[in-house]
């Protein structure tokens, strides 16, 4: 097969991937399923990366967000532990099984309504756009990145930002430490 | 069956953003409503790198641009999480009810 | 004296006013006087001190500074001394003193003496200026001022229901005039270019009567400014809030409604005789005023029982007397009786000070009578204010000889108005016989006082008589009755061999004083009144025989509600016309502006309402509700912006 062939094909593959376990994410009943899934759709998503002359950045995907972001979220969901009856379509008292069917048509029809303009004007604007240049040889590894971010650091914009990223992920830490913080000389289990 | 274009990435982009706002506005509970989020950003990241693929040729800013967003993505996660890790200590309950009454004070 | 001192003459009163305002609460009632009289003496003083630079026809100016200065208009702050300014200063001045003095005896028990004397030295201040005053726009600074002043002190006895009221009718028909006053200004000023008294009078004496059209700018202005003068010097039919003043103390009576600020319409037209003496029209309109004031003021005098109210409307008849002779194109006259009125109006009007004091403020003359027995002073300054009031006899009197001056003027000046005329004898022979009356008020006043039989007051309280107590009462009344025995004497014309000219051409800018009568021609007239004041004081000053009369005049039919109560119907005619429709339209506005503001409120609130409910609706606290929201203003933005 020609090169080309097997790009699409793979792309094609990748895409309905993800699409599918996209999915499945936001229809399991369980939330664990929900994170694994959400973590394979990952995998094809990596791919497609690679296709895009971005090898780099596939890595990162797998390693920052299906390894320390997933990671998060599954520590989360064991403890909170939500019990699979409560969390959709409830059968427990108070939960309204009528209204919740009738908010997901609602919402169905409202992103199919925003949605299929929106995917017909991307369409006609991508097709209409003319393509970049040829990529450079070392276009997309971890070196050209380096020198795109590092080169010249004080007169480029690229590295202050990459500092004050790091920076807010910092914060972000400080902060969910701080108010998630158990302090026993509080009465009601606020810090 | 897709040809491999700017078109095609970008709807699946699209696809993936609108997927995951569906779930962002419909599941019950406050930790799938996160989840959802990331699908989101999934979602406009595939974009961002698509763009600099058949866009840009010279420079990769899109894949800056994609590490800035997951580092928000990370930050912004920890705080959400955390915040309904309190919710439940609370309230014992991390249903979007439960949310909504929040003003109604305990219980 | 250097012109600058001119601009000192109001500013010492102004300044003792503003230490008294400020301080004067602190101070005891005698230091108050005190610093008060020292304002106005200084006044005085430095006024004597320019007596030689207004000999002789020269006069002293001096110019503050410009007050206005446009391409159209321009005025500026000057003060003009010439030997009438003078005249008016000395008069004043010296009265101011002298009835500041009487204030210190009189207001002694009083608890506001601090505001009383503050404005009272805020208005010899304004008079002065009034006095002083170059142009019309200055003299209207000090014409409000007094208006002011004389609003603050006839309310000086706040307390009282009724007084408020009347201090507030004067203030209201003052400020009529002075609407009228502003357009005859603007309109003199569009005639003659110029605001200057001085410069109005010489044009106007230069033009002639024939040259001049009835309906031009500076008839209208005349006209208009007479108005102002009217209201300021209660003519007919602005006279109505002159006997409510009396409500004020008795000092204020004296100095402001009876020698000075009444006084202040007749200077205005005096000084602008030459522009009256042009429009016969506009002097036959003062006359027939003048001749109802004359009118009003005789008839109501006599059958008044306030002792006040006497005087006040005997106060009324001799104004009008006054602008009779303006009428009669004659300030001199005019003039001369503005003098001979103050001496013995502000004598009469000290002595009833006195007479209250010592009745512990009783004013009914019927209560009072017999009472000037106990207070020798007193008695002596009634007899010599009342012969004079009348006129009756030459030289005493100090009325006699300008109530003549004033008649002889008249008879020579016909009234013109329209196709109106009436010759000047037959006007002289009717204000003859109104005057005839003004023997029969004043002596009533004087037999009730000099009753044989005691009425209440007179017989004292808990065993004491009504004395004389206050030293500065008695002082100033000694004085007064100096002044006004030596009135006759400085009046007299050459007729009667009297030495008058010179205080006439004083007071008159050097102008000379007219031949006056003859002695016989004065005669008769003379001993008209004479019997007429006789008889009148012996009926009333015997108890059996007042009561007869009395008994007789009550069996002629009269009504309450006759002329004669409602002092001829004026106050019934304000009310309906003016002050009713006034107070309708008022509670009309107020209602409207209330639904206004309420219906206005109403609306905000709904308004408020409305908004709230709309967001009630967004705001419902369902975070996927808000996530909702969010992602379709998004997508909306995304969809309409063009070319994004």
């Amino acid at each position: 097969m020609s090169e080309l062939a097997l790009n699409n094909g793979l792309f094609s593959a990748s895409a309905t991937l993800i699409v599918l376990f996209s999915l499945l994410v936001v229809l399991a009943r369980n939330p664990v399923r929900s994170t694994l899934l959400l973590i394979m759709s990952f995998l094809p998503t990596s791919l497609i990366y690679v296709m895009l002359k971005a090898p780099f950045v596939g890595i990162l995907q797998i390693l920052v967000y299906a390894g320390a972001i997933m990671m998060l979220f599954t520590f989360v969901v064991m403890m909170v532990n939500p019990r699979p009856e409560e969390n959709e379509l409830g059968h427990l008292p108070g939960a309204d099984p009528a209204g919740t069917r009738r908010i997901e048509l609602n919402v169905l029809g409202g992103l199919a309504i925003a949605g299929i303009p929106l995917i017909i004007m991307v369409r006609s604007a991508a097709a209409n756009l003319p393509l970049g240049p040829e990529h450079p040889s070392e276009f997309g590894e971890l070196s050209s990145i380096s020198k795109l971010i590092f080169e010249n650091p004080m007169e480029n914009p690229l590295t202050v930002s990459f500092e004050l990223i790091s920076f807010l992920v910092l914060v972000g830490i400080i902060a969910a430490i701080n108010f998630s913080r158990r302090d026993p000389s509080h009465k009601k289990g606020t810090p | 069956m897709f040809d491999f274009n700017l078109a095609n990435c970008l709807t699946l982009s699209v696809i993936v953003f609108l997927v995951g706002c569906y779930g962002l506005l419909t599941r019950r509970s406050l930790v799938m409503i996160l989840l959802s989020i990331e699908v989101v950003l999934n979602g406009v990241n595939f974009s961002l790198i698509s763009f600099n693929h058949f866009l840009w040729g010279t420079r990769e800013f899109g894949h800056y641009l994609y590490m800035l967003s997951i580092g928000v993505a990370a930050a912004e996660a920890a705080i959400g999480l955390g915040m309904a890790i309190v919710f439940f200590r609370n309230y014992r309950d991390i249903s979007r009810e439960r949310a909504s009454r929040l003003s109604e004070g305990e219980s | 004296m250097p012109p600058v001192a001119l601009a000192l003459l109001p500013v010492f009163p102004a300044a003792t006013a503003l230490i008294l305002a400020l301080f004067g609460r602190r101070f005891n009632h005698t230091l108050v006087g005190l610093v008060a009289c020292v304002g106005v003496a200084l006044s005085f003083l430095v006024g004597v001190g320019f007596v030689s630079s207004v000999s002789g026809g020269a006069e002293s100016t001096y110019v503050l500074g410009s007050w206005l200065s446009t391409n159209v208009v321009s005025a500026s702050l000057a003060l003009r001394l010439d030997s009438v300014a003078f005249a008016m200063v000395m008069l004043v001045s010296g009265f101011g003193f002298l009835i500041t003095l009487y204030s210190i005896g009189y207001m002694h028990d009083d608890s506001e003496v601090a505001r009383f004397f503050a404005s009272l030295n805020l208005f010899v201040a304004s008079m002065l200026i009034l006095v002083l005053a170059d142009n019309l726009l200055l003299i209207f600074l000090g014409w409000e001022g007094v208006g002011v002043c004389s609003y603050l002190l006839i309310g000086h006895y706040w307390k009282d229901q009724a007084v408020p009221l009347a201090a507030y009718r004067a203030f209201f028909t003052n400020r009529i005039g002075d609407l009228l006053f502003l357009l005859g200004v603007a309109f003199l000023f569009a005639h003659f270019g110029t605001f200057e008294m001085h410069a109005i009078a010489t044009k106007a004496a230069g033009l002639s009567a024939e040259s001049v059209d009835g309906n031009s700018l500076a008839a209208w202005g005349a006209l208009l400014i007479l108005g102002g003068a009217f209201a300021k010097s209660a003519q007919a039919p602005l006279h109505v809030w002159l006997p409510d003043a009396m409500a004020g103390p008795t000092p204020v009576s004296a100095l402001i409604h009876a020698a000075t600020m009444v006084t202040a319409g007749v200077y205005l037209v005096a000084r602008l005789s030459p522009l009256y003496a042009l429009f016969p029209q506009i002097r036959g309109v003062i006359y027939i005023c003048a001749l109802l004031t004359l009118v009003i003021g005789a008839v109501l005098a006599v059958v008044q029982f306030d002792i006040k109210k006497i005087l006040a409307y005997s106060t009324l008849s001799n104004l009008g007397l006054m602008f009779l002779a303006l009428a009669a194109d004659s300030p001199g006259a005019a003039r001369l009786h503005l003098f001979g009125h103050a001496a013995f109006k502000a004598l009469l009007f000290l002595g009833a000070g006195s007479v209250i004091l010592a009745a512990h403020h009783e004013q009914d003359v019927r209560k009072l009578a017999g009472v000037l027995k106990h207070l020798p002073i007193t008695r002596a300054a009634f007899w010599i204010g009342c012969i004079g009031g009348v006129g009756l006899v030459p030289f005493l009197a100090a009325g006699f000889f300008s109530k003549e001056m004033v008649l002889e003027a008249v008879a020579e000046s016909p009234l013109t108005l329209g196709s109106l005329v009436v010759s000047g004898e037959t006007l002289k022979w009717i204000i003859t016989a109104v005057e005839v009356l003004s023997a029969v008020y004043m002596f009533r006043l004087l037999g009730y006082l000099e009753s044989n039989v005691p009425g209440e007051a007179a017989k004292g309280r808990h065993g004491h008589a009504p004395h004389e107590d206050s030293l500065t009462v008695k002082l100033v009344l000694g004085i007064l009755c100096v002044v006004g025995l030596g009135f006759g004497f400085i009046s007299a014309p050459a007729s009667f061999g009297g030495s008058g000219s010179g205080f006439f051409a004083m007071i008159n800018g050097g102008e000379q004083m007219p031949e006056g009568p003859s002695f016989l021609h004065a005669l008769p007239a003379a001993i008209v009144a004479l019997i007429v004041s006789t008889l009148t004081f012996r009926v009333f000053s015997n108890a059996s025989k007042r009561k007869a009369l009395l008994r007789r005049l009550a069996n002629f039919p009269q009504s309450s509600g006759g002329p004669l109560a409602t002092k001829f119907f004026f106050d019934v005619v304000y009310e309906a016309a003016l002050f009713a429709p006034l107070r309708a339209l008022g509670r009309f506005c107020a209602s409207v502006v209330e639904s206004v503001a309420e219906g206005g409120f109403e609306l905000l609130g709904g308004a408020g309402q409305v908004g709230s409910a709309l967001l009630r609706l967004v705001m419902n606290g369902k975070i996927q509700h808000y996530a909702a929201v969010l992602l379709a203003a998004v997508f909306l933005m995304l969809l309409l912006l063009p070319g994004r």
